[in-house]
């Protein structure tokens, strides 16, 4: 999720800047020594895997993982997400500096509320529930996202529904293969190191 | 009932593209009297049926329209003026770029009178002169842009793809940033603690 420059008005932008600091300043707070090499992997994670694009039918979809790095990371994905959005701004010109703020917000919010929702169940003994819990993360996490452009988009004139309903029908596919692959992810590390999953704070 | 369904199934297919997208882009190109816009997302796909505007620099919209099935729109401005390009391509994707005035030469407000106005004995010989050698160097003109814009496309082609692919170092340079920068909040931290 990459909105441009010039497409928001200024007061929706300072409040997406608003909101991206006061979730980076908790963030930061939380995130003590230990942890701060997990979020710099999850946050070049996220800074790699949407450089990937897959193609269907006409159109070329991208993945995003927020879910999976609002399991692995809670409140410490706002300055993972920023940090990946702020170089992918500099690097591959995507959406804006004066986006940054919402950018931030409409992809670490729905990490945060994917860590809020499924970290403990990601955590459970139950395997099957473990997994099941992370394929619903893996699309929430991108549903949420859709949800939230959908919502800034109102201040532009365009119409909730109609934008939702168009991103759920066009994201279904990438919804399937990020709760897939975020499945995988979360079994693999639930064998070799479940340390790093959970840690929601 | 089947018509319907074709149709909202080809207005989805059309705006599918734009959802995904990270970034638009709008490249132009001054043939002749026409100035050729080519849109397209950064892996290349081309924008299709989205709205693109032309204004001049004091805001006056001087065309509309819709980017066609291939991602072009083209326009023949009628001034010489800068022009202000802007693709909305739906899902807060916009992008703009700009056609300098000095790129179209066809749209002359005055062409500039030549001749030695000592030998002027015979007014409508020399304007009928005057008349020919403007008709020559304007096909002089449309004949070097012709040739250089053929010589130039595959170049600028080059440039666009090379625009819209990522390197590998650049990736790998990327990451060399998120590490650096969480290494530093390590290290700050870590003196702060001390």
């Amino acid at each position: 999720m990459h909105i441009s420059e010039g497409v928001l008005a200024a007061p929706l932008l300072i409040a997406g800047a608003a909101g991206a600091v006061a979730g980076c300043g908790i963030g930061l707070k939380k995130m003590d020594l230990e942890k701060t090499p997990k979020v710099a992997v999850m946050s070049s994670a996220f800074f790699v895997v949407s450089l990937i694009h897959i193609p269907i039918g006409p159109a070329s979809a991208h993945l995003m993982l927020n879910g999976l790095v609002g399991i692995i990371l809670g409140w410490a994905s706002f300055p993972a997400l920023l940090v990946a959005l702020l170089l992918q701004i500099i690097l591959f010109q995507f959406g804006g500096i004066t986006t940054l703020g919402v950018n931030t917000l409409v992809t670490a919010l729905p990490a945060m509320v994917c860590g809020y929702l499924f970290a403990r169940s990601v955590r459970s003994k139950n395997s099957t529930r473990a997994i099941i819990a992370a394929f619903i993360a893996g699309i929430t996490g991108i549903l949420l996202s859709g949800m939230l452009v959908a919502f800034c988009l109102i201040f532009t004139g365009e119409h909730f529904l109609p934008v939702a309903k168009v991103f759920i029908i066009a994201h279904t596919p990438v919804m399937i293969i990020e709760g897939v692959l975020t499945a995988l992810i979360i079994g693999f590390l639930r064998r070799v190191r479940p340390a790093l999953i959970g840690g929601i704070a | 009932m089947i018509k319907s369904i074709t149709r909202y199934s080809l207005s989805l297919l059309l705006t599918l593209s734009s959802l995904f997208a990270h970034r638009v882009n709008v490249f132009t190109k001054v043939k002749g009297e026409l100035v050729e816009c080519q849109c397209f997302y950064n892996d290349g796909k081309p924008v299709i049926e989205q709205p693109v505007q032309v204004t001049l620099s004091d805001g006056t919209v001087i065309t509309k329209g819709k980017t066609n099935d291939e991602g072009f729109f083209v326009f023949s401005p009628g001034v010489r003026e800068d022009l202000t390009i802007t693709l909305t391509a739906g899902m807060g994707h916009m992008a703009t770029t700009t056609v300098h005035k000095n790129d179209l030469p066809f749209f002359k407000e005055k062409s500039v009178a030549r001749g030695s106005p000592s030998v002027m004995t015979d007014e409508k010989n020399i304007q009928a002169n005057e008349q020919q050698d403007n008709m020559t160097e304007k096909q002089i003109r449309e004949i070097i842009e012709q040739v250089v814009d053929e010589k130039l496309d595959p170049v600028i082609d080059l440039i666009q793809k090379q625009q819209r692919s990522h390197s590998l170092t650049t990736i790998i340079g990327g990451i060399g940033y998120i590490v650096g920068i969480f290494g530093l909040f390590i290290f700050l931290k870590n003196r702060k603690k001390k």
